[in-house]
């Protein structure tokens, strides 16, 4: 039955397994280690309830929906370090459905993008983490930061020179 | 399929020997009576000669003799082979399990997590729909306790992307007020979230549009075994296909009733009759079917059978879908899979084989139940339930009301979309009849009430506006602004009609709601354009090429003079559009749309700048999302990942985004819709919300007043809608009178995030004189604040401007001189 199913787009299969090599392992330690390093700020949230709403009720209440969200960053960032990229991504997705505003998530999705040499969407990614940021200077450097890297491998000096500018201005405030 | 014949050759081969290894045999048994009877023929011929005593039969006889053989051999041959030809047709069928299992469709999981506002009402509809049944302690899967401040539930095995979740019990506390998860626990262990799992709603059909759901011989309950095989065939585990007793007996018991309550036919022959043959009652077709039936009972088990059958069996229509197999059946009529039916249910089910659409309970809800009851009758005669057992079942209901009747609700509307999704990246084929599992993004609570209010608001319009009954149409469409996931599309005002779909197929001006890419175009160039810069709206004659000049008028065929680019969205100024339009250029503006993945139709002209331009509400949905997402552009998705029949993950759609325009530009034009909402065209959406919660939209209108649209988002969903006629007449309604009220009465019942004022780190708010344009000091009368991109704000005035009058602020306040720093900044913004 199996040979029936003829999926065109092999871009969108799962699983996709890669190699695993010694660089990526470097990359996912470093990117531990900052994560290590890192706060993970919420960002304001306006809570308006209303009682006989229906829908997911996705609003979330401030700190109250932590123990979800960081259920769901360990879960991502243990798959992340088996190697399973496509399923870690797929975890933060499910956080971004209950807090879409949060930049911390939008950060480490970015990061996995870059792991899976999606580069374009890394930079993109971690952009949209920057929107959601604020005042978060140390948040909004590490996306710079990996906005940097993403187009200096895409060879895209232009952008990756407005970016370090954009780094350099932080850096000095 | 030349080994299949070798095979089946090899089989009569044999066949043929076991018939002569045992008439030698017997004859062996026989001992000297072989020698006799072997002379038999010789005797009977000679006999037969000399009964006939013809000298003409004597000359032909021996002529014809060779040739009868040949023919007689010649028709055994036509005989074996056709029989042959039978066996390799059903174990072809039979073994290749060839029943063609349609895309299954499921609605979005629901995430249970701690922190999550979410009224229990609301967790209780949804186990309702899902089928659970409430139920004291919640003893098996399927059931569900509502009591001491929570919601204790035995979830159902259920395969998600990830990984197969076992049945098992989880408990839901809740606050007080019953509107927020405060706990979320399995057994003795904390969870962080649990999910619900999706509803299956729908299926993509093959042409033949059969659907089924199969079934493992384990799934099976005994009890449906046993009302089936008592009211169609009590031989079955005993016959070998074909029951003359069976026949006789029918006979006698409709004789006794005066009417036909069993039929002849065993399950056999009804499996060979719906699986491999045709509708039509001839005589070959019954004999074929006999010889089918014997040779199916010859190569598979009683228990093989069965299954089949089982999943099989026709048992009605819904719609022009067709419900085959118990499976379904159970789910489409009782909102619940087959094991957890009582035995009254599962009666119901065998009692519809007889005529799946005469006895269908949902249309025919009398004649269900006496046939019903007819099946516990015959098992209570055969003792297989107790006359008290029979008693109670008899008197219970059909049970396919209430949370079953919502369990079919189907979304049809919503299907068209998951199609076209899946036809990108799948053949058709595979979604017909491979089976896939398909977990998509509608959220149907979101879908009931967009159903509900597009029923209610268009009736009460028809009937406050004195227009036609049942003439307006209506098309919506909500889509979660993060991630592109559409959560519900309603094509129509019919509900659960598969019909014409107007979100993807109906194509229709948009009127204003371009209006804010016309402004975005401007707001892009931060050097040129701001909020508070001065746009005339006045009368102005455009010259197109190809057709005769235009010139546009504005809704009250007024002029304002010099106006705020802000207040010309504000209150959707024509002229003014078009002034800021050509002043833009119309090559920009169609940059712009294309930069937005918009691909026209037809070639972009200035009345393009008023949205005479024809799109489909997904289009307008898609242009919009990416307002919503500050300049990022996300693929709207109906689908989140597609699963094999065996739960094996095959692809998933994940979040992809790209940057199309800056977020500072589109913070501003954000700001300016939340203004159209708060003062401007939607200024009664702003009323009824408040304006802490920063809704954002825009009005539609065409000319003529033949289509009004309002597309709009909050921080989390976006949800355009159109009203209309489908014959294209004017209906006299704006934007703001009819598809505004559909968005806001929607909006209203939805759980959705405020859309927050997005001021990014370069931006700031500044004070402007609306008449001037020009910055202003906070403290200033007519002073209105607008976000600018630092280094973009415009030049700076000393006084604030009265009634033409220059009056002096005594206090020159730190904003002031804010305000004349930013002048400096304004100057170095221009010679960038």
């Amino acid at each position: 039955m199996a040979q029936r199913y003829i999926q065109i787009n092999n871009s969108k299969t799962c699983g996709q397994t890669e190699m695993f090599t010694l660089q990526r392992i470097f990359i996912i330690a470093f990117i531990v280690l900052l994560e290590a390093c890192t706060t993970t700020p919420r960002p304001n949230k306006n809570v308006v309830v209303d009682e006989k709403a229906v829908g997911d009720g996705q609003i979330g209440g401030s700190s109250q929906t932590d123990a979800a969200i960081t259920s769901l960053f360990e879960q991502s960032q243990s798959q992340v370090t088996a190697g399973n990229l496509d399923e870690g991504a797929r975890v933060l997705e499910r956080a971004l459905r209950i807090e879409p505003a949060n930049p911390q998530t939008w950060y480490r999705m970015a990061k996995i993008k870059y792991l899976q040499n999606d580069y374009a969407q890394a930079a993109v990614t971690a952009s949209r983490s920057n929107t959601f940021a604020g005042s978060d200077n140390a948040l909004r450097l590490l996306n710079l930061t990996l906005m940097l890297d993403s187009y200096s491998a895409l060879g895209d000096t232009d952008q990756a020179a407005t970016v370090r500018a954009q780094i350099d201005t932080i850096q000095q405030q | 399929m030349l080994r299949s014949i070798c095979y089946d050759f090899a089989l009569f081969q044999i066949s043929i020997y076991r018939i002569v290894f045992l008439r030698s045999y017997r004859r062996t048994l026989k001992g000297s009576k072989h020698q006799t009877n072997s002379k038999l023929p010789t005797r009977r011929s000679n006999g037969l000669v000399k009964y006939l005593g013809s000298r003409w039969f004597s000359t032909v006889w021996p002529k014809l003799k060779p040739w009868l053989k040949r023919l007689l051999i010649t028709f055994g041959v036509i005989l074996v082979a056709a029989v042959v030809y039978l066996d390799i047709t059903i174990r072809k069928q039979f073994e290749g399990g060839s029943w063609a299992i349609p895309a299954h469709v499921y609605t979005r999981p629901l995430d249970l997590y701690v922190g999550l506002s979410i009224a229990e009402s609301n967790v209780l509809d949804e186990l309702g729909e899902l089928g659970y049944r409430p139920q004291t302690g919640a003893p098996a899967p399927g059931t569900f306790e509502s009591s001491g401040g929570g919601i204790t539930i035995y979830a159902r095995e259920f395969q998600f992307w990830d990984q197969l979740r076992l049945a098992s019990r989880v408990r839901i506390g809740f606050n007080p007020a019953r509107t927020q998860i405060t706990s979320v626990t399995s057994l003795d262990e904390k969870l962080g979230l649990f999910q619900l799992e999706g509803r299956l709603f729908g299926s993509v059909s093959p042409l033949s549009h059969e659907d089924r759901e199969l079934l493992t011989l384990e799934q099976i309950p005994e009890g449906l075994i046993t009302a089936l095989v008592s009211i169609e065939d009590r031989n079955f585990f005993s016959h070998w296909g074909i029951s003359p007793i069976g026949i006789l007996r029918a006979a006698v018991a409709n004789l006794v009733q005066g009417r036909v309550v069993q039929g002849g036919s065993t399950l056999t022959q009804q499996l060979v009759k719906n699986y491999y043959l045709t509708a039509e009652r001839t005589i070959s077709r019954k004999l074929v079917e006999l010889v089918m039936a014997i040779l199916l009972e010859f190569h598979y088990s009683k228990h093989e059978l069965l299954l089949a059958y089982i999943n099989e069996v026709y048992l009605g229509q819904a719609g022009n879908r067709a419900i085959h197999g118990f499976g379904l059946g159970s789910q489409f009529l009782f909102g619940r899979p087959l094991q957890e039916l009582n035995a009254a249910e599962l009666a119901t089910l065998a009692g519809m084989v007889k005529g799946p659409n005469y006895y269908n309970p949902l249309r025919h809800p009398e004649r269900a139940l006496e046939r019903r009851n007819l099946v516990l009758e015959v098992m209570r005669q055969e003792g297989l339930i107790s006359d008290v057992q029979a008693g109670q079942l008899q008197q219970m209901p059909l049970g396919t009301g209430g949370t079953a009747a919502r369990q079919r609700r189907s979304y049809p509307d919503f299907l068209d979309l998951v199609r076209q999704q899946l036809r990108k990246d799948y053949q058709d084929n595979a979604l017909s009849d491979a089976g896939l599992r398909i977990y998509t993004t509608l959220n149907p609570r979101i879908q009931n009430s967009v159903e509900n209010t597009i029923s209610s608001r268009l009736a009460q319009i028809e009937k406050s506006r004195s227009i036609d009954k049942g003439t307006l149409e209506a098309a919506a469409i909500v889509l979660r602004t993060d991630s592109g996931e559409v959560v519900a599309l309603a094509g129509g005002r019919d509900r659960g009609f598969a019909g014409y779909n107007r979100v993807l197929d109906a194509i229709r001006p948009v009127g204003s709601l371009l209006k804010p890419f016309v402004y975005l175009g401007a707001l892009e160039q931060p050097e040129k354009y701001g909020l508070g810069t001065l746009i005339a709206d006045k009368s102005i004659t455009v010259s197109q090429v190809g057709s005769e000049d235009w010139t546009p008028q504005n809704y009250n065929g007024e002029e304002h003079g010099l106006v705020t680019l802000i207040d010309a969205l504000k209150h959707s100024y024509n002229l003014a559009t078009v002034n800021l339009g050509m002043g833009v250029g119309l090559d920009t503006f169609s940059q712009l749309l294309q930069r937005f993945k918009y691909n026209a139709r037809e070639p972009i002209y200035p009345s393009a700048f008023l949205g005479a331009v024809p799109m489909t509400v997904i289009e307008v949905a898609d242009l919009y999302l990416t307002l919503a997402n500050s300049g990022f552009k996300t693929p709207t998705k109906s689908v989140r990942s597609v699963l094999s029949d065996s739960g094996d993950p095959l692809g998933r759609y994940p979040l992809s985004i790209e940057q199309v325009a800056k977020p500072e530009s589109i913070a501003l034009i954000v700001h300016a819709m939340q203004q159209v909402v708060e003062d401007g065209t939607a200024n009664a959406i702003g009323a009824r919300f408040g304006r802490e919660l920063g809704y954002a939209g825009k009005t539609g209108t065409s000319d003529g007043y033949r289509d009004s649209w309002y597309a709009g988002f909050s921080g989390e969903h976006l949800m355009v809608v159109w009203v209309g006629r489908d014959d294209n007449q004017p209906t006299g309604l704006s934007g703001a009178t009819a598809a505004a009220h559909i968005w806001s009465d929607t909006i209203a019942k939805i759980n959705t995030r405020p859309l927050k004022s997005t001021l990014l780190a370069d931006m700031t708010m500044v004070s402007i004189d609306p008449a001037t344009g020009m910055q202003i000091e906070g403290g200033c009368p007519n002073a209105e604040e607008l976000p600018y991109i630092v280094g973009y704000e415009p030049m700076s005035q000393s006084a604030c401007y009265v009634g033409g009058k220059t009056e002096s602020i005594s206090n020159n306040n730190s904003s002031g001189a804010k305000a004349r720093k930013s002048v400096g900044d304004w100057l170095k913004g221009i010679f960038k």
